[in-house]
């Protein structure tokens, strides 16, 4: 019975409506998180899973050695490899293609590299036009490398540790 | 309880040692030679009383394995269709060896007459000595003993007037140790690349050219005539319980007189020293190797108290072996030491089976690096465990004589090791 | 038989067999790497180690004998330690370097180390490096990798039957090596990439191109010799990227020659023709099936229209069963009886002679159980590679082998007896034979009025010289080890023999000594399908013209399946000419060639990767295969070509859907084995070529050519596979005649000369090959270079060029 009387009250006082109102109003005054992209950005870890990229040995030489482990790893049968001997005698792709609208990102490629020659960079915003602009090649690949490499290397050596 | 010295030093295989000319026919024969074997030739003495003497005699295997020759002798099939071999294995490579090398030097004949008796007893009409392919001018002293001895109609075709043939040829090796394996040594003669076959078969059913084959030591050949002569009893007497007469014993090493001492089995190993004249320059003993570079070797304490035959060295952890005593004294670095010997393997591996192959050449290259002050504390068990892992899985002993060193001079010395590795230097040379 | 256990299983096994052939019957598996069922044991890699009770040390599974109660443990702690401490032990001193190894995914030591080896390397020190040696254009070696067991250096001695690869140095230093500046040029090499565990061995023409898990593994059967081995391609996407063998314990065992593993390399090579072609006014034209097919009907169609026999047919015996069935159907349909599927036999006496199809005379397993062989006119490693092993065996078992040849080759087994004579005087060799045998008092009871007749005249040689007599007292069965009553015997007939222009003679000789011993008799096929055209019945009518005659008259048509009329003909220089006459010459072909210039219309089919059929081997096996990878290009198998040729030329019956729909048609519905064995046959109607035999022909003094078909030369496919071609088999041409038959003519080694047969004529070098008898010159066939000329056996001219002063 008394239980009851304190209901109805309770009711009537707004109270819940109050204890809602208070939360909002706490946010209110709140320092905000909302992060204004593109123009900013969110934190990332060395560890993101973004574009990839066919990283290069300091002197120019391509990584790559044409295991083909990351094209047999890979579970979205996103990555396409051809592979010769180059004249020097060297094993090479003379094809490396991933398709990224097929790539989820799960980066077994970057695992399975026995050489760190593919991985996935902190890039996360690229777009294509024509559907076939999804489509990277060995030399799109290269230049991501080149690119990038300074992050890359930094974001490996801090995590070197860790693998 | 042991023999006198004087009465029997050099009294077998180097009978011939004092007198002038000793490796002529004719020193040779004025010792009775040859005449066992015109006895038993022309008497036509059936084979297995020779045999019977043999086994009576104790005459074992004097090549290192220390196997009893007459049942060796017996095993060689009697009614084989064909053509059967004898080969006498003057391969001593093993560093510390060096006895067969002087029965070439001083004794050839009664190595021939030996191996003449084996071709009698075992039906062979062929034989090869295999020497070794560093001792140029005992090969020659040889030769000259085979010319003397076909010459006088003691080798070659119909001998006194019987039907009994025995050719005898000398064969020179080209310096590798594997070779003095006797399936290895097969193959070099052959002329095939010297390397162990597994076995079974053993030679004595598939030998040489798939024929059946007996394999022998110069010093246990050079021995039966010997005891032809005198009678395995006599032979036996030479000796103790066991191990029957006399031993070429090879002293090198930290000694004042190194050298050959043929004596009776069992002589204490203390008079074995002083025969050699002592340890060097009056230093303490410190470790001995009883057999050749191959078997444990034994810390000075131990070996003062052994006498030298084949039982008591096994009591005491090690093996006799071909009887090469390697003395070591108390300024001996035992971790350079190993280094020498595990070289000597890693060099000698034939390279046809993979423990041996692969093994020798990482137990070389991790003593090396302690002796070069970069081992690490869990490189001794590294050793240990490797050298086990090389030991029975081999096809020949090869494996298990690179191993044993390492085993037994972790097992003794293991002090040394480990202050090479935490100073960097040595214990003793500093 | 001895019981043993392993693992606690009870077999009972033979006497002296080892305990991992035991382990293998029963399906319990033990590493090994050294151990190969074909080859002898060596049991240096001692993976195999396993504990065998009462035994203290582990003992190798391979090299133990089992004896009657043993018990074995292959899984137990004791064994276990052993193998993964030899794991240990092959591992420390092998290259980490298997993503570039093309072996990675198919390696043996990487699936045995998954079980056995450690996660770690205790191994700090200084790994081994081996320097890599060119070991010829097929192989590709990383020496580094090799862990000397030896696979390779026993099969090239067992079975390719020289010793051309040994391990040099000791130790840690051994390393396994060809001769010094030497290649290994067996014509098996490529089995021992097979036989390697490791990535030391791998193909060169595959090298890093493809990996073992991208690859589909589709059946076919090798297209190049009468053996007809079983083969696996590997494909990736639509491409045959490499061949590797199945195994066929009938056939081929486990290997396969390199001409069966390399010539797919022809497969892709820019020579595909893959549009049709049409010659307009001396140029050719692409277009598309349609008009080719109809532009080929309807010249074909007016030349029948007028004279159906002015159509010669001409079918390559390396196309299938089917292939060839259709062009002979369909010259039916246009009335002419021209077909012929023997391009390269020129003497054909014997045909409607033949009770059934000719074939090998027994099995192709029954080989090497043979006690007394005599071959007739083989080049045998040149011609069968694989075959030849089987020989081998035969004769490292004991068996006697005699040879019958022109040339002196190297079989590389010893030959027991051999006569090495002129072409011409094969026949009277053979008769000799005859007559040798004939006098024995075991057959000399029952001769045939015809042997006695023949031999009458036959002179032969006596002495220790006369091989003649001891060829007959071998396949008789006296011999210098073991005397036979009734030795298991053959005797065969090579591609030499076959090619020779007194094959019939040849024939009736070899079929007469094959029965006065009770040899078994037969031919070894030359090509991948020659029995199964035979069979299909892909010959002349009677009366009608065969491969020789075709080409001595010229027709005004030809329809060519799969030939290259110069390179695959007896007499290349008339083939040429009859092509070049021709109004019209209709080519199904795989490739754009040369030989195919003076052709009218080149429609593109399939090769046997891209179609289904069926071969015949030597043995009569109906062996069928389906297509690898689809045709490229506008290609079309031959059969749908000729099906549609049939279609639009409105001959009737040609409405196939499928190539079985066309071998159902061949063998009548029935089975196939059956039927094979009903008709497969090698005896004559009668033997009247042998008694009008000319034997005792005073040989007469002019030169003869000898003109072989060089290993890599025999069909369009092996021309144009590029590593083949680099080995040492692509011989340079040249004038090869005796040292004494050199100086006879007055030239010298190195010298220019100018061959003459006929009317053609090439100039060539002369050259020293003491394996040539005197009065010949070996001049290779089946080359553009030697086209000129005519017969590949009959007399020929030589001169020295003059070199004239300027």
């Amino acid at each position: 019975m008394f239980n009851r009387i304190k209901d109805v009250l309770r009711s009537l006082m707004l109270v819940e409506l109050l204890k809602g109102m208070m939360l909002t109003g706490r946010y209110l005054f709140a320092r905000k998180i909302t992060v204004q992209y593109p123009e900013e950005r969110t934190p990332q870890s060395g560890r993101f899973r973004g574009l990839h990229a066919l990283r290069l040995y300091p002197n120019g030489e391509e990584r790559c050695i044409a295991c083909k482990l990351c094209e047999a790893v890979c579970p979205a049968l996103a990555i396409t490899i051809e592979s010769e001997q180059r004249d020097d005698g060297t094993r090479r792709t003379t094809r490396y293609d991933i398709d990224l609208t097929k790539c989820i990102f799960c980066g077994f490629c970057e695992e399975s590299c026995p050489v760190d020659s593919i991985v996935e960079t902190r890039v996360l915003d690229y777009h294509g036009e024509k559907r076939g602009d999804l489509l990277y090649t060995k030399p799109m690949l290269l230049e991501m490398g080149r690119k990038y490499e300074t992050q890359i290397a930094t974001d490996r050596t801090a995590d070197a540790k860790f693998r | 309880m042991s023999p006198s010295l004087n009465a029997t030093l050099n009294s077998v295989c180097f009978r011939t040692i004092d007198k002038p000319n000793p490796a002529s026919l004719e020193t040779y024969r004025s010792l009775g030679g040859y005449e066992v074997l015109k006895r038993i030739i022309t008497e036509q003495t059936p084979a297995v009383e020779i045999i019977n003497e043999l086994k009576l005699s104790n005459l074992r295997g004097r090549g290192g394995a220390g196997f009893p020759t007459g049942l060796k002798w017996s095993f060689m099939p009697k009614n084989y269709e064909g053509d059967k071999y004898l080969l006498c294995n003057s391969d001593e490579g093993e560093p510390g060896t060096f006895k067969d090398r002087d029965i070439l030097r001083y004794n050839p004949h009664q190595l021939i007459e030996g191996m003449a008796i084996g071709g009698y007893v075992m039906g062979a009409k062929t034989g090869y000595n295999y020497i070794h392919g560093e001792i140029w001018a005992e090969y020659e002293i040889f030769e000259r003993a085979l010319d003397e001895a076909r010459a006088a109609g003691l080798l070659g075709d119909n001998l006194f007037g019987t039907n009994f043939s025995f050719n005898l040829y000398a064969h020179h090796g080209y310096g590798a140790y594997i070779c003095g394996e006797e399936t290895a040594l097969l193959e070099s003669v052959e002329g095939k690349k010297g390397q162990p076959r597994f076995k079974p078969p053993f030679p004595a059913s598939y030998g040489l050219y798939g024929k059946p084959t007996t394999i022998n030591n110069t010093e246990t050949f050079a021995s039966v005539p010997y005891i032809l002569q005198h009678g395995g009893q006599h032979f036996l007497d030479l000796g103790v319980a066991n191990s029957g007469g006399t031993k070429l014993f090879s002293v090198s090493g930290h000694v004042e007189k190194p050298g050959n001492f043929e004596v009776n089995m069992g002589l204490p190993f203390p008079e074995l020293l002083a025969l050699a004249g002592g340890v060097w320059k009056g230093r303490k003993l410190k470790a001995v190797i009883p057999g050749g570079s191959s078997v444990p070797v034994v810390p000075a304490d131990v070996m003062m108290a052994t006498n030298m035959d084949y039982d008591s060295i096994t009591k005491a952890g090690s093996m006799l072996g071909a009887g090469s005593v390697i003395v070591m004294d108390e300024s001996t670095d035992m971790v350079k030491a190993l280094d020498r010997l595990s070289y000597f393997y890693f060099e000698e591996s034939c390279g046809q089976c993979t423990p041996c192959r692969e093994g020798t050449g990482w137990l070389w290259r991790v003593v090396r690096r302690i002796a070069d002050g970069k081992g690490r504390m869990e490189d001794l068990d590294l050793l240990t465990d490797v050298s086990t892992n090389i030991s029975g899985r081999t096809i020949c002993a090869l494996g298990d004589a690179a191993a044993t060193p390492v085993l037994s001079f972790i097992k003794h010395f293991r002090p040394e090791f480990e202050y090479y590795i935490q100073h960097g230097r040595s214990m003793i040379t500093g | 038989m001895p019981t043993i256990e392993i693992d606690d299983k009870v077999i009972e096994v033979k006497a002296g067999s080892t305990i991992i052939e035991a382990a293998d019957s029963m399906g319990i598996p033990i590493p090994r790497f050294c151990y190969h069922k074909k080859l002898s044991v060596a049991a240096n890699c001692r993976m195999c180690l396993v504990q065998v009770e009462k035994m203290g040390k582990p003992l190798p599974a391979c090299a133990t004998p089992v004896t009657d109660g043993m018990k074995v443990f292959t899984r137990s702690q004791f064994a276990v330690k052993a193998q993964k401490s030899v794991m240990e032990f092959l591992l420390i001193n092998h290259p980490l370097d298997c993503p570039i190894c093309d072996q990675g995914g198919e390696c043996e030591l990487q699936d045995i180390a998954v079980g056995y080896g450690a996660s770690g390397s205790r191994y700090t020190e200084e790994k081994r490096v081996v320097l890599n040696k060119n070991i010829g254009p097929l192989i590709s070696t990383d020496m580094t990798r090799c862990i000397q067991c030896t696979r390779c250096v026993r099969f090239l001695k067992e079975v390719g039957g020289m010793m051309e690869l040994g391990m040099v140095g000791r130790g840690e230093h051994a390393e396994i090596t060809a001769y010094v500046d030497k290649s290994v040029d067996s014509e098996l090499s490529g089995n021992i990439i097979d036989l390697c565990p490791v990535g030391a061995l791998t193909s060169k023409p595959f090298r890093y191109s493809a990996r073992t898990w991208e690859l589909i593994r589709r059946h076919s059967i090798a297209p190049h010799d009468g053996l007809g081995s079983p083969i696996e391609m590997h494909v990736k996407g639509n491409t045959v990227m490499r061949v590797l063998p199945r195994e066929d314990e009938a056939i081929n065992e486990c290997w396969i020659s390199d001409r069966d593993r390399y010539s797919y390399e022809a497969l892709n090579s820019a020579d595909r023709l893959t549009t049709p072609m049409i010659k307009d006014n001396g140029v050719w034209v692409e277009t598309d099936w349609q008009s080719a097919l109809e532009f080929a009907a309807t010249r074909l169609n007016d030349i029948a229209r007028n004279n159906p026999q002015d159509i010669g047919v001409l079918v390559s015996p390396n196309s299938t069963m089917e292939e060839a069935y259709l062009a002979k159907k369909l010259a039916q349909g246009l009335g002419c009886g021209n077909v012929d599927h023997r391009l390269r036999q020129s003497d054909f006496r014997l045909d409607s002679k033949h009770i059934g199809t000719v074939w090998m005379g027994c099995n192709i397993s029954d080989v090497q159980s043979m006690e007394r062989v005599l071959v007739i006119g083989s080049n045998l490693r040149n011609e069968h590679p694989l075959l030849t092993h089987r020989l081998r065996k035969a004769v490292k078992a004991g068996a006697e082998l005699s040879l019958l040849n022109p040339i002196d080759d190297d079989p590389l087994m010893p030959v027991a007896h051999k006569t090495i004579c002129a072409p011409d005087a094969m026949v009277n060799a053979l008769a000799q034979i005859l007559k040798a045998m004939s006098v024995m008092p075991r057959y000399a009871g029952h001769l045939s009025p015809a042997v006695s007749n023949l031999i009458d005249k036959v002179k032969v040689q006596s002495g220790p010289q006369s091989s003649a007599q001891a060829i007959a007292e071998s396949l008789s069965g006296s011999s210098a080890s073991v005397d036979l009553v009734a030795p298991r015997a053959a005797v065969l007939l090579g591609n030499i023999a076959v090619h020779h222009p007194r094959y019939a003679e040849i024939y009736s000789l070899g079929e007469a000594i094959a029965e006065l011993c009770g040899a078994s008799f037969g031919v070894l096929s030359e090509a991948a399908n020659s029995v199964g055209a035979d069979f299909a019945q892909v010959l002349p009518n009677a009366d009608a013209m065969n491969a020789r005659t075709m080409l001595e008259s010229p027709r005004k048509g030809y329809l060519l399946v799969n030939v290259e009329p110069e390179l695959d003909c007896h007499n290349a220089h008339l083939a040429a000419k009859a092509m070049a006459e021709a109004e019209c010459v209709v080519a199904l072909t795989v490739f754009k060639s040369e030989a195919l210039r003076d052709a009218d219309v080149l429609l593109p089919i399939a090769p046997f990767s891209e179609t289904s059929g069926t071969f015949m081997n030597m043995e009569g096996r109906v062996q069928t295969f389906s297509a690898a990878v689809k045709p490229l290009g506008e290609c079309r198998p031959a059969w749908k070509v000729l099906r549609v040729l049939g279609n639009v030329l409105n001959i009737p019956g040609f409405d196939f859907d499928s190539s079985e729909q066309v071998s159902r048609e061949i063998f009548g519905g029935e089975d196939p084995s059956q039927l094979a064995s009903n008709r497969l046959n090698n005896h004559l109607y009668d033997s009247g070529v042998r008694d009008a035999a000319r034997v005792n022909d005073e040989t007469p003094n002019i030169l003869q050519r000898i003109g072989e078909i060089s290993l890599y030369q025999a069909d369009a496919l092996v021309r144009r596979a590029a590593p083949l071609q680099k080995t040492k088999y692509a011989v340079p041409l040249a004038a090869y005649m005796h040292h004494a038959q050199l100086a006879q003519l007055g030239f010298q080694a190195g010298g220019a000369v100018t061959v003459s047969q006929g009317n053609g004529s090439v100039s060539l070098m002369a050259q020293i090959d003491d394996h040539v008898p005197i009065g010949c010159i070996r001049i290779a066939a089946a080359l553009k270079e030697t086209a000129a000329l005519g017969d590949m056996f009959g007399p020929l001219e030589i001169k020295a060029v003059e070199i004239k002063a300027a």
